[in-house]
C-alpha cells in the first residue's frame, strides 16, 4: 500500500481513495498511521496488519471462479491470435 | 519503481515473477491455485514482494476486462493492490534488447518475452502455468516454476 496522498475537507474530513475503500471491504485490515500534516493536505501511512496477509489471499483467491472455462487455453488463443496478426502485418 | 536502482537484485533471495496465467488461476481458483497462495502468503510472512512485469499484468487486465467486463475488472484489481504484490515498471536497455531476441528466436508473445527477460535480467523465478515455455527457460538458463 505504501503511502497515499488524500485531500482533507474543509471540515477537516479525509476520503480514502475508492480503490483502498474497496480493499477494505475485502477485508484487509490496515493499519493507518498519520505521518505528517500541511494546510489542505494530510499523509498517512497504510500498513497491513501481518495476520491480515493470509486473510487478503483467500479473499482473492476464487474471487472468479468459474469451471465452465480454462483461462490458459483462453489465455494461448489470445496470444496464438496476437502472434498471426503480427506475423501477416510483418509480411506485408 | 526503479527495482535495480533500490536494490531489489541481490544475493540473498529470489524474485518470484508471476507470469499472467499464474495470477489468473490464483483468481479463478484453477490448477495451480495453491501454490501461488502459498507463494503471496509466505511473501507476507517473510516482507517480501512477489511481482509481475507491467505486460503480464496488462494481460491479466484484458483478459478480465474481455471476459468479466469493466465494473468485475475494477473490483478485482483494486483487491489486488497488496504491498507484497507490486508491478514492476522497471525498463532499461538491456531488458528490451533481450525480450527483442528471446520473442524473435522462439516465436513468443510480447507478454511471454518481456516476463521471460525480465526473470533472467533479475535472477528469478518465473511461475507460469504454460508448460510451453518451459524448454525455453531451460535454454536460456532462466528460473521457472511450473504450476
Amino acid at each position: 500500500m505504501g503511502i497515499i496522498e488524500v485531500p482533507v475537507s474543509s471540515k477537516g474530513q479525509i476520503t480514502l481513495p475508492k480503490e483502498y475503500r474497496n480493499m477494505l471491504h475485502l477485508g484487509v485490515n490496515a493499519k493507518v498511521t498519520l505521518i505528517s500534516l500541511r494546510p489542505g493536505e494530510i499523509k498517512i501511512v497504510a500498513t497491513p496488519k501481518e495476520q491480515s496477509m493470509d486473510a487478503w489471499v483467500d479473499s482473492i483467491c476464487g474471487t472468479l471462479q468459474d469451471d465452465s472455462w480454462d483461462s490458459l487455453e483462453k489465455l494461448k488463443k489470445y496470444k496464438k491470435k496476437d502472434l498471426e496478426l503480427e506475423k501477416r502485418g510483418m509480411e506485408e | 519503481m526503479n527495482l535495480k536502482k533500490e536494490g531489489w537484485k541481490n544475493d540473498f533471495y529470489f524474485m518470484d515473477i508471476l507470469d499472467s496465467s499464474a495470477l489468473i488461476c490464483l483468481l479463478k481458483k484453477e490448477p495451480g491455485h495453491q501454490q501461488v497462495a502459498t507463494l503471496l502468503k509466505g511473501a507476507g510472512s517473510t516482507k517480501q514482494t512477489v511481482f509481475i512485469c507491467q505486460i503480464n499484468f496488462t494481460e491479466v487486465v484484458y483478459f478480465l476486462l474481455k471476459k468479466y467486463g469493466g465494473d468485475t475488472t475494477l473490483k478485482t484489481i483494486a483487491g489486488l493492490r497488496s504491498p507484497f504484490l507490486g508491478v514492476s515498471n522497471y525498463m532499461d536497455s538491456d531488458l528490451a534488447f533481450y525480450a527483442a531476441t528471446l520473442k524473435s528466436c522462439y516465436d513468443l508473445s510480447l507478454g511471454d518475452a518481456m516476463g521471460l527477460a525480465f526473470t533472467k535480467i533479475m535472477d528469478g523465478v518465473f511461475w507460469t502455468r504454460d508448460k510451453d515455455l518451459a524448454p525455453i527457460a531451460g535454454k536460456e538458463g532462466i528460473g521457472l516454476r511450473l504450476l
